[in-house]
């Protein structure tokens, strides 16, 4: 199906357009732009508000865990084990685990 | 206007010095060809209007994400067919609203932005029936001669999709026709 560059050209020219039209709508691109200057495009502004949001989001959570932590006195050191009483706990499970297997041991 | 190398336009629309002297001679420049391939799309001028202010406001929305990868023609050709996807996505095209059992062919005939003879009219009736994408593909290989290669970085397709689109287009136009008459 093949038509010539004239045929080509005479079926673009047969879409018109009111007279004037492709400079009125130059004039009114250019104060539309002009007007409203360079701005972010939605689908930007939008990925910076969810990113935003996300980052909102993350800083809430640490600033929970930290007031958790630090302002209701919870400290690691603060641990009731001391290290005398795991020793302690050590030693005797070590006792009782062999007094346990010397009665097997002995049993058989 | 002189012709200007595509590396200084593409520099000139970065620096807010100039961009706006420069964007204007890109929508003069292309506005016309722009309009012909929405036009096509969507066959009247008040809609056609609409999706050419778009695409323009769009591309001076992002001429900082432009590097120039691309073709400046091809960048605008790609928001061009994006907003007039979005358009016929939203918006049911006004000349398909108006009455949905009178064809194609004598609603161009009786637009008064129409002066096309009856065959260039049954021609459009006929690409509109394809569905979208396919009909862009052929309008830009049949209408304005674009390469493969070009088109698919437009519409994003492969080149080897591109070729067999065009020629089922092409023989579902000429089955139309053929029955149509």
């Amino acid at each position: 199906m093949k038509i010539s560059n004239t045929e080509k050209e005479l079926f673009i020219e047969s879409f018109t357009t009111p007279e004037g039209y492709f400079d009125s709508f130059h004039d009114r691109i250019m104060n539309k732009v002009q007007t409203e200057p360079n701005t972010i495009s939605a689908s930007k502004l939008s990925f910076c508000i969810r990113y935003a949001a996300v980052l909102i989001l993350i800083y809430l959570l640490c600033g929970s865990v930290y007031y958790h932590d630090v302002k209701t006195h919870i400290t690691y050191n603060d641990s009731p084990y001391t290290k005398e009483l795991v020793d302690e706990l050590i030693d005797s499970y070590i006792i009782d685990n062999y007094t346990f297997y010397d009665c097997i041991t002995d049993s058989n | 206007m002189n012709k200007i190398s595509e590396e200084l336009i593409i520099a000139q629309l970065h620096d807010p010095a100039t961009r706006a002297a420069t964007f204007s001679y890109v929508v003069k420049k292309y506005s016309k060809p722009l309009y012909h391939h929405i036009r096509r799309i969507v066959l009247s001028h008040e809609d056609s209007d609409d999706i050419l202010q778009n695409t323009f406001i769009t591309a001076w929305n992002n001429i900082s994400s432009f590097r120039g990868d691309s073709q400046l023609s091809t960048w605008l050709y790609r928001i061009a067919t994006n907003e007039t996807i979005t358009f016929t996505s939203h918006k049911r095209p006004e000349l398909q609203s108006l009455n949905d059992t009178t064809p194609i062919a004598e609603q161009l005939e009786s637009d008064p932005y129409f002066s096309g003879s009856h065959a260039q009219a049954l021609l459009l009736e006929a690409i509109s029936t394809l569905p979208e994408r396919q009909r862009m593909v052929f309008n830009m290989k049949y209408f304005d001669d674009m390469k493969y290669e070009d088109i698919s970085k437009i519409l994003n397709t492969s080149v080897g999709a591109l070729k067999a689109s065009y020629h089922i287009a092409v023989k579902k136009i000429e089955e139309y026709i053929k029955n149509r008459d």
